[in-house]
Protein backbone atom coordinates (compact mmCIF):
# COMPACT_ATOMS: atom_id res chain seq x y z
CA UNK A 1 0.00 0.00 0.00
CA UNK A 2 3.03 2.32 -0.22
CA UNK A 3 2.46 3.33 -3.77
CA UNK A 4 -0.92 5.10 -2.82
CA UNK A 5 0.75 7.86 -1.07
CA UNK A 6 3.53 7.90 -3.43
CA UNK A 7 0.79 8.19 -6.19
CA UNK A 8 -1.04 11.04 -4.13
CA UNK A 9 2.23 13.41 -3.93
CA UNK A 10 3.43 12.93 -7.72
CA UNK A 11 -0.04 13.77 -8.94
CA UNK A 12 0.86 17.18 -7.48
CA UNK A 13 4.48 17.05 -6.89
CA UNK A 14 5.63 16.30 -10.98
CA UNK A 15 3.51 19.34 -12.27
CA UNK A 16 4.55 21.75 -9.46
CA UNK A 17 8.36 20.74 -9.93
CA UNK A 18 8.13 21.06 -13.79
CA UNK A 19 7.04 24.29 -12.95
CA UNK A 20 9.64 25.18 -10.71
CA UNK A 21 11.89 23.98 -13.10
CA UNK A 22 10.74 26.17 -15.64
CA UNK A 23 10.31 29.56 -13.54
CA UNK A 24 14.25 28.61 -12.61
CA UNK A 25 15.43 28.07 -16.29
CA UNK A 26 14.00 31.29 -17.25
CA UNK A 27 15.52 32.78 -14.18
CA UNK A 28 18.97 31.62 -14.77
CA UNK A 29 19.00 32.10 -18.43
CA UNK A 30 17.95 35.63 -17.94
CA UNK A 31 21.22 36.45 -15.36
CA UNK A 32 24.02 34.59 -17.51
CA UNK A 33 22.62 35.70 -20.96
CA UNK A 34 24.44 38.80 -21.25
CA UNK A 35 21.69 41.59 -21.68
CA UNK A 36 22.37 43.29 -25.64
CA UNK A 37 19.84 45.97 -24.90
CA UNK A 38 18.42 46.17 -28.08
CA UNK A 39 16.32 43.58 -30.03
CA UNK A 40 14.34 43.11 -33.01
CA UNK A 41 11.82 46.08 -33.48
CA UNK A 42 8.45 46.15 -34.27
CA UNK A 43 7.18 48.66 -36.71
CA UNK A 44 4.61 50.87 -35.96
CA UNK A 45 5.16 51.79 -32.50
CA UNK A 46 8.10 54.34 -31.67
CA UNK A 47 9.81 52.04 -29.41
CA UNK A 48 10.07 47.88 -28.44
CA UNK A 49 9.09 49.09 -24.98
CA UNK A 50 5.74 50.70 -26.39
CA UNK A 51 5.11 47.70 -28.24
CA UNK A 52 5.85 45.80 -25.04
CA UNK A 53 3.36 48.03 -22.73
CA UNK A 54 1.16 47.07 -25.35
CA UNK A 55 1.05 43.37 -26.02
CA UNK A 56 1.26 43.21 -21.87
CA UNK A 57 -2.27 45.11 -21.73
CA UNK A 58 -3.45 42.60 -24.87
CA UNK A 59 -2.29 39.87 -22.45
CA UNK A 60 -3.89 41.16 -19.43
CA UNK A 61 -7.28 41.86 -21.66
CA UNK A 62 -7.24 37.91 -22.30
CA UNK A 63 -6.43 37.29 -19.02
CA UNK A 64 -9.60 38.76 -17.68
CA UNK A 65 -11.31 36.96 -20.46
CA UNK A 66 -9.91 33.84 -18.84
CA UNK A 67 -10.50 34.45 -15.28
CA UNK A 68 -14.14 34.90 -16.36
CA UNK A 69 -15.12 31.77 -19.07
CA UNK A 70 -12.88 29.55 -15.94
CA UNK A 71 -15.63 30.69 -13.42
CA UNK A 72 -18.28 30.29 -16.02
CA UNK A 73 -16.90 26.57 -16.62
CA UNK A 74 -16.54 25.80 -13.16
CA UNK A 75 -20.52 27.27 -13.18
CA UNK A 76 -20.65 30.37 -11.06
CA UNK A 77 -22.80 32.47 -14.07
CA UNK A 78 -26.08 31.13 -14.50
CA UNK A 79 -26.32 32.96 -17.71
CA UNK A 80 -23.55 31.31 -19.13
CA UNK A 81 -24.25 27.59 -17.98
CA UNK A 82 -24.27 25.66 -21.05
CA UNK A 83 -23.36 27.33 -24.06
CA UNK A 84 -21.25 24.96 -25.69
CA UNK A 85 -18.67 27.88 -26.80
CA UNK A 86 -16.99 28.88 -23.44
CA UNK A 87 -14.61 26.23 -23.39
CA UNK A 88 -13.71 26.62 -26.77
CA UNK A 89 -13.30 30.33 -25.82
CA UNK A 90 -11.49 29.86 -22.68
CA UNK A 91 -8.72 27.36 -24.73
CA UNK A 92 -7.89 30.06 -27.42
CA UNK A 93 -7.81 33.21 -25.25
CA UNK A 94 -5.55 31.44 -23.18
CA UNK A 95 -3.47 30.27 -26.03
CA UNK A 96 -3.81 33.83 -27.38
CA UNK A 97 -2.74 35.28 -24.13
CA UNK A 98 0.18 33.25 -23.79
CA UNK A 99 0.87 34.25 -27.55
CA UNK A 100 1.10 37.31 -27.00
CA UNK A 101 3.15 37.69 -23.85
CA UNK A 102 6.16 35.30 -26.36
CA UNK A 103 7.59 38.35 -27.93
CA UNK A 104 7.76 40.34 -24.54
CA UNK A 105 9.43 37.57 -22.89
CA UNK A 106 11.61 37.06 -25.53
CA UNK A 107 12.65 40.92 -25.02
CA UNK A 108 12.72 40.89 -21.37
CA UNK A 109 15.02 38.05 -21.43
CA UNK A 110 17.39 38.39 -24.78
CA UNK A 111 17.77 42.37 -24.23
CA UNK A 112 17.36 43.41 -20.08
CA UNK A 113 17.58 40.16 -18.37
CA UNK A 114 16.51 39.17 -14.76
CA UNK A 115 17.41 42.42 -13.11
CA UNK A 116 17.54 43.51 -9.44
CA UNK A 117 18.38 47.20 -9.43
CA UNK A 118 15.20 48.29 -7.99
CA UNK A 119 12.05 47.03 -6.15
CA UNK A 120 9.47 47.27 -8.90
CA UNK A 121 12.40 45.60 -11.56
CA UNK A 122 13.20 42.39 -8.99
CA UNK A 123 9.39 42.20 -8.89
CA UNK A 124 9.02 41.77 -11.95
CA UNK A 125 11.83 39.89 -12.41
CA UNK A 126 10.49 37.64 -9.95
CA UNK A 127 7.00 37.53 -11.18
CA UNK A 128 8.11 36.90 -14.84
CA UNK A 129 9.28 33.57 -14.01
CA UNK A 130 6.67 32.79 -11.46
CA UNK A 131 4.44 33.38 -14.48
CA UNK A 132 5.97 30.79 -16.71
CA UNK A 133 6.37 28.34 -13.89
CA UNK A 134 2.84 28.48 -12.77
CA UNK A 135 1.56 28.59 -16.58
CA UNK A 136 3.65 25.33 -16.76
CA UNK A 137 2.23 23.69 -13.87
CA UNK A 138 -1.64 25.01 -14.84
CA UNK A 139 -1.10 22.69 -18.52
CA UNK A 140 0.00 19.93 -16.42
CA UNK A 141 -2.33 19.89 -14.33
CA UNK A 142 -4.58 19.88 -17.32
CA UNK A 143 -2.95 17.21 -18.60
CA UNK A 144 -3.60 14.55 -15.62
CA UNK A 145 -6.72 13.47 -14.71
CA UNK A 146 -5.77 12.13 -11.55
CA UNK A 147 -4.69 15.99 -10.41
CA UNK A 148 -6.97 16.90 -7.20
CA UNK A 149 -9.55 19.58 -8.60
CA UNK A 150 -8.61 22.61 -6.00
CA UNK A 151 -4.96 22.33 -8.47
CA UNK A 152 -6.34 23.89 -11.95
CA UNK A 153 -8.47 26.60 -10.19
CA UNK A 154 -5.07 27.43 -8.17
CA UNK A 155 -2.06 27.41 -10.98
CA UNK A 156 -4.87 29.13 -13.15
CA UNK A 157 -5.02 31.88 -10.10
CA UNK A 158 -1.53 31.58 -10.04
CA UNK A 159 -0.82 32.50 -13.66
CA UNK A 160 -3.43 35.36 -13.69
CA UNK A 161 -1.86 37.12 -10.33
CA UNK A 162 1.26 36.64 -12.05
CA UNK A 163 0.12 38.51 -14.96
CA UNK A 164 -1.69 41.04 -13.34
CA UNK A 165 1.41 41.91 -10.80
CA UNK A 166 3.70 41.96 -14.55
CA UNK A 167 1.31 44.37 -15.83
CA UNK A 168 1.58 46.42 -13.02
CA UNK A 169 5.21 46.80 -13.05
CA UNK A 170 5.90 47.18 -16.24
CA UNK A 171 2.91 48.55 -18.27
CA UNK A 172 0.96 50.62 -15.78
CA UNK A 173 5.19 51.98 -14.65
CA UNK A 174 5.71 52.79 -18.59
CA UNK A 175 2.40 54.53 -19.11
CA UNK A 176 2.45 56.38 -16.09
CA UNK A 177 6.15 57.10 -17.05
CA UNK A 178 5.92 57.92 -20.75
CA UNK A 179 2.38 58.75 -21.04
CA UNK A 180 0.11 56.71 -23.25
CA UNK A 181 2.42 56.48 -26.12
CA UNK A 182 1.76 54.57 -29.17
CA UNK B 1 -26.29 22.88 -14.48
CA UNK B 2 -27.74 23.37 -18.08
CA UNK B 3 -24.25 22.89 -19.81
CA UNK B 4 -23.60 19.44 -18.15
CA UNK B 5 -27.17 18.33 -19.57
CA UNK B 6 -25.99 19.56 -22.95
CA UNK B 7 -24.10 16.53 -22.68
CA UNK B 8 -25.36 13.54 -21.89
CA UNK B 9 -22.00 11.42 -21.79
CA UNK B 10 -21.49 13.59 -18.49
CA UNK B 11 -22.63 12.69 -15.41
CA UNK B 12 -24.94 15.59 -13.76
CA UNK B 13 -22.80 15.95 -10.50
CA UNK B 14 -21.65 19.42 -8.51
CA UNK B 15 -19.23 21.33 -10.23
CA UNK B 16 -17.83 21.86 -6.67
CA UNK B 17 -17.75 18.30 -5.56
CA UNK B 18 -14.19 16.62 -4.92
CA UNK B 19 -12.43 14.93 -8.10
CA UNK B 20 -15.15 14.07 -10.59
CA UNK B 21 -16.29 18.01 -10.79
CA UNK B 22 -12.65 18.26 -11.66
CA UNK B 23 -12.19 16.15 -13.91
CA UNK B 24 -15.47 17.53 -15.59
CA UNK B 25 -14.18 21.08 -15.75
CA UNK B 26 -10.58 19.68 -17.10
CA UNK B 27 -12.47 17.93 -19.77
CA UNK B 28 -14.02 21.30 -20.61
CA UNK B 29 -11.11 23.47 -20.40
CA UNK B 30 -9.01 20.46 -22.46
CA UNK B 31 -10.72 20.41 -25.57
CA UNK B 32 -12.51 17.14 -26.43
CA UNK B 33 -10.68 17.05 -30.18
CA UNK B 34 -7.06 16.37 -29.14
CA UNK B 35 -8.38 14.41 -25.17
CA UNK B 36 -5.36 14.73 -22.58
CA UNK B 37 -2.52 15.97 -25.41
CA UNK B 38 -3.93 19.48 -25.93
CA UNK B 39 -2.99 21.60 -22.99
CA UNK B 40 0.86 19.83 -23.91
CA UNK B 41 0.82 20.90 -27.28
CA UNK B 42 0.20 24.18 -26.11
CA UNK B 43 2.61 24.22 -24.19
CA UNK B 44 5.18 22.71 -26.46
CA UNK B 45 4.32 25.41 -29.06
CA UNK B 46 4.92 28.18 -26.25
CA UNK B 47 8.40 26.41 -25.53
CA UNK B 48 9.26 26.30 -29.11
CA UNK B 49 7.68 29.74 -29.58
CA UNK B 50 9.94 31.67 -27.11
CA UNK B 51 12.85 29.69 -28.71
CA UNK B 52 12.08 30.81 -31.60
CA UNK B 53 12.00 34.36 -30.76
CA UNK B 54 14.86 34.00 -28.89
CA UNK B 55 16.98 33.06 -31.64
CA UNK B 56 15.32 35.21 -34.36
CA UNK B 57 16.92 37.97 -31.74
CA UNK B 58 20.13 36.77 -31.53
CA UNK B 59 20.16 36.60 -35.06
CA UNK B 60 18.78 39.97 -35.91
CA UNK B 61 20.41 42.36 -33.51
CA UNK B 62 23.84 42.12 -34.72
CA UNK B 63 25.79 39.37 -33.41
CA UNK B 64 27.30 36.94 -36.22
CA UNK B 65 26.11 33.40 -34.64
CA UNK B 66 23.76 32.75 -31.22
CA UNK B 67 26.76 30.57 -30.21
CA UNK B 68 29.10 33.47 -30.26
CA UNK B 69 26.87 35.84 -27.99
CA UNK B 70 26.31 32.60 -25.69
CA UNK B 71 30.02 32.41 -25.29
CA UNK B 72 31.16 35.34 -24.83
CA UNK B 73 28.78 36.84 -21.86
CA UNK B 74 28.58 33.53 -20.23
CA UNK B 75 32.52 34.21 -19.83
CA UNK B 76 32.36 37.68 -19.35
CA UNK B 77 29.55 37.24 -17.01
CA UNK B 78 31.14 34.37 -14.71
CA UNK B 79 34.30 35.25 -14.75
CA UNK B 80 32.65 38.85 -13.65
CA UNK B 81 34.44 42.58 -14.93
CA UNK B 82 36.79 42.25 -11.86
CA UNK B 83 38.13 38.84 -12.47
CA UNK B 84 38.06 39.87 -16.47
CA UNK B 85 40.14 43.33 -15.73
CA UNK B 86 43.64 41.79 -16.41
CA UNK B 87 42.96 40.54 -19.61
CA UNK B 88 41.43 43.56 -20.31
CA UNK B 89 44.05 46.11 -22.41
CA UNK B 90 44.77 48.71 -19.34
CA UNK B 91 44.49 51.98 -21.05
CA UNK B 92 44.12 54.02 -17.57
CA UNK B 93 46.04 52.06 -15.53
CA UNK B 94 49.63 50.46 -15.44
CA UNK B 95 49.19 46.96 -16.77
CA UNK B 96 51.91 45.66 -14.27
CA UNK B 97 49.49 45.87 -11.07
CA UNK B 98 49.55 42.88 -8.24
CA UNK B 99 46.57 44.12 -7.38
CA UNK B 100 43.89 43.48 -10.08
CA UNK B 101 40.84 45.15 -8.04
CA UNK B 102 42.69 47.78 -6.73
CA UNK B 103 42.61 49.90 -10.07
CA UNK B 104 39.09 49.87 -10.47
CA UNK B 105 38.33 50.70 -6.99
CA UNK B 106 39.76 54.43 -6.41
CA UNK B 107 41.18 56.57 -8.30
CA UNK B 108 44.82 57.04 -8.50
CA UNK B 109 45.40 60.73 -6.98
CA UNK B 110 48.28 61.50 -9.58
CA UNK B 111 46.22 60.55 -12.64
CA UNK B 112 43.31 62.11 -11.79
CA UNK B 113 41.45 59.24 -14.12
CA UNK B 114 38.14 57.25 -13.54
CA UNK B 115 35.41 56.35 -16.07
CA UNK B 116 31.54 56.34 -13.93
CA UNK B 117 29.00 54.63 -16.05
CA UNK B 118 25.28 53.25 -15.32
CA UNK B 119 21.72 53.56 -16.15
CA UNK B 120 20.13 57.08 -15.30
CA UNK B 121 17.15 57.37 -11.76
CA UNK B 122 14.44 55.91 -13.68
CA UNK B 123 16.39 53.99 -16.79
CA UNK B 124 15.67 56.77 -19.25
CA UNK B 125 19.38 56.08 -20.83
CA UNK B 126 22.40 54.89 -19.76
CA UNK B 127 25.66 57.71 -18.65
CA UNK B 128 29.45 57.22 -18.90
CA UNK B 129 31.36 59.70 -17.60
CA UNK B 130 35.01 59.34 -17.87
CA UNK B 131 37.13 62.29 -16.42
CA UNK B 132 40.65 62.90 -17.27
CA UNK B 133 42.77 65.92 -15.24
CA UNK B 134 40.75 68.90 -15.64
CA UNK B 135 38.41 67.37 -18.61
CA UNK B 136 35.93 65.01 -18.86
CA UNK B 137 33.26 63.44 -21.06
CA UNK B 138 30.42 62.27 -20.97
CA UNK B 139 27.93 59.80 -23.34
CA UNK B 140 24.22 59.77 -22.56
CA UNK B 141 22.29 56.75 -24.66
CA UNK B 142 19.39 54.76 -24.82
CA UNK B 143 20.27 52.09 -27.08
CA UNK B 144 17.89 53.09 -30.06
CA UNK B 145 17.45 56.52 -30.68
CA UNK B 146 18.80 59.01 -28.16
CA UNK B 147 22.52 59.49 -27.51
CA UNK B 148 24.74 62.90 -26.95
CA UNK B 149 28.14 63.31 -26.45
CA UNK B 150 29.29 65.86 -24.14
CA UNK B 151 32.58 67.11 -23.27
CA UNK B 152 33.65 69.84 -20.57
CA UNK B 153 35.47 70.73 -17.51
CA UNK B 154 36.27 69.04 -14.21
CA UNK B 155 36.98 71.50 -11.44
CA UNK B 156 37.27 70.13 -7.64
CA UNK B 157 34.70 67.48 -8.07
CA UNK B 158 32.37 69.50 -10.37
CA UNK B 159 31.84 68.78 -13.85
CA UNK B 160 30.17 71.01 -16.41
CA UNK B 161 29.67 69.75 -20.24
CA UNK B 162 27.83 70.90 -23.05
CA UNK B 163 26.89 68.70 -26.36
CA UNK B 164 27.13 70.52 -29.71
CA UNK B 165 23.72 70.23 -30.02
CA UNK B 166 22.94 72.35 -26.25
CA UNK B 167 22.08 69.13 -24.09
CA UNK B 168 24.35 69.97 -20.16
CA UNK B 169 25.28 68.03 -17.90
CA UNK B 170 26.55 68.69 -14.53
CA UNK B 171 27.30 67.05 -11.53
CA UNK B 172 29.76 65.96 -9.06
CA UNK B 173 32.31 63.63 -8.76
CA UNK B 174 33.30 61.50 -5.84
CA UNK B 175 36.29 58.25 -5.59
CA UNK B 176 33.14 56.13 -6.03
CA UNK B 177 30.40 57.51 -7.85
CA UNK B 178 29.01 60.72 -10.09
CA UNK B 179 25.53 62.06 -9.37
CA UNK B 180 23.74 64.76 -11.51
CA UNK B 181 21.71 65.43 -13.99
CA UNK B 182 21.49 65.59 -17.76
CA UNK B 183 18.98 68.02 -19.86
CA UNK B 184 18.10 67.71 -22.92
CA UNK B 185 15.26 69.40 -24.59
CA UNK B 186 13.91 70.64 -21.37
CA UNK B 187 13.79 67.44 -19.79
CA UNK B 188 16.03 66.36 -17.18
CA UNK B 189 16.97 63.03 -16.22
CA UNK B 190 18.76 62.68 -12.78
CA UNK B 191 21.86 59.58 -12.15
CA UNK B 192 23.78 58.27 -9.80
CA UNK B 193 26.23 56.40 -11.19
CA UNK B 194 29.45 54.22 -10.03
CA UNK B 195 32.75 53.88 -10.65
CA UNK B 196 33.37 51.50 -13.67
CA UNK B 197 36.80 50.00 -14.10
CA UNK B 198 37.78 47.60 -17.31
CA UNK B 199 36.44 46.22 -19.55
CA UNK B 200 33.81 48.13 -18.07
CA UNK B 201 33.80 52.36 -19.80
CA UNK B 202 33.17 54.42 -22.81
CA UNK B 203 34.22 53.39 -25.92
CA UNK B 204 33.87 55.37 -29.34
CA UNK B 205 34.24 54.93 -32.93
CA UNK B 206 33.90 57.02 -35.73
CA UNK B 207 34.79 57.36 -39.54
CA UNK B 208 34.03 60.13 -42.24
CA UNK B 209 29.84 58.84 -41.87
CA UNK B 210 28.97 57.67 -38.83
CA UNK B 211 30.12 57.68 -34.97
CA UNK B 212 29.46 54.53 -32.69
CA UNK B 213 29.51 55.04 -29.02
CA UNK B 214 28.96 52.13 -26.65
CA UNK B 215 28.94 51.88 -22.96
CA UNK B 216 29.73 48.72 -21.33
CA UNK B 217 28.14 48.23 -17.95
CA UNK B 218 29.95 47.17 -14.65
CA UNK B 219 27.38 43.58 -15.55
CA UNK B 220 28.85 43.25 -18.63
CA UNK B 221 25.76 44.46 -20.34
CA UNK B 222 26.18 47.38 -23.13
CA UNK B 223 23.91 49.76 -24.57
CA UNK B 224 25.65 51.90 -27.97
CA UNK B 225 24.23 54.10 -30.86
CA UNK B 226 25.49 54.03 -34.59
CA UNK B 227 25.06 57.69 -35.54
CA UNK B 228 25.44 58.02 -39.40
CA UNK B 229 22.76 61.20 -39.31
CA UNK B 230 20.06 58.67 -38.07
CA UNK B 231 20.70 57.18 -34.60
CA UNK B 232 20.34 52.88 -34.31
CA UNK B 233 20.96 50.44 -32.17
CA UNK B 234 24.69 49.94 -32.39
CA UNK B 235 26.16 46.38 -32.94
CA UNK B 236 27.65 44.02 -30.30
CA UNK B 237 31.35 45.26 -29.20
CA UNK B 238 33.28 42.81 -27.97
CA UNK B 239 34.33 44.72 -24.81
CA UNK B 240 37.91 42.30 -24.39
CA UNK B 241 39.22 42.91 -27.52
CA UNK B 242 37.12 46.05 -28.44
CA UNK B 243 36.05 45.57 -31.82
CA UNK B 244 32.72 45.20 -33.62
CA UNK B 245 31.33 44.13 -36.66
CA UNK B 246 29.60 47.00 -39.20
CA UNK B 247 28.15 46.00 -41.98
CA UNK B 248 30.28 42.57 -41.97
CA UNK B 249 33.64 44.79 -41.52
CA UNK B 250 35.05 44.39 -38.04
CA UNK B 251 35.80 47.97 -36.64
CA UNK B 252 37.97 48.73 -33.33
CA UNK B 253 36.39 51.33 -30.72
CA UNK B 254 38.95 53.36 -28.63
CA UNK B 255 38.52 53.54 -24.89
CA UNK B 256 37.79 57.11 -23.75
CA UNK B 257 39.83 58.89 -21.08
CA UNK B 258 38.27 61.84 -20.41
CA UNK B 259 40.61 64.44 -22.23
CA UNK B 260 39.43 63.96 -25.95
CA UNK B 261 37.86 66.57 -27.82
CA UNK B 262 35.09 66.03 -30.87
Amino acid sequence: MTTVPVHKASRIAIPLSVGAAAAVALGVYGRIHDPTGVAIDIAGFSSFRSVKAWLATLALVLGLLQVVSAMALFGHFRALAGRAWVGPVHRWSGRAAVAVTLPVVAHCLYALGFQYGEPRVLIHSLLGCFFYGAFVVKMLSLSRTDAPSWLLPLAGGAVFTGLVGLWLTSSLWFFTTFGIIR
Amino acid sequence: MAWERADPRRRAEPLTGQAPGGILVSNALRGDEMGQRSPLVTLAATAAGLVVLLVVNSTQTGSPTPTATAATPTSAAAAGPTAAAPTAPATTEPPASATPQEPTRTIPPKQQQAVYAGRTSAHEATVAIAVKGARAVAYVCDGRSLEAWLTGTFTSGRLALRSRTGERLVGTVTDKTATGSFTLHGRTLRFAVGLAGPPAGLYRTSSKSSTIGWIVLPDGSQVGIDNDGTPAPAPRLDPLSRVATVDGAPVSARSIAGDETF
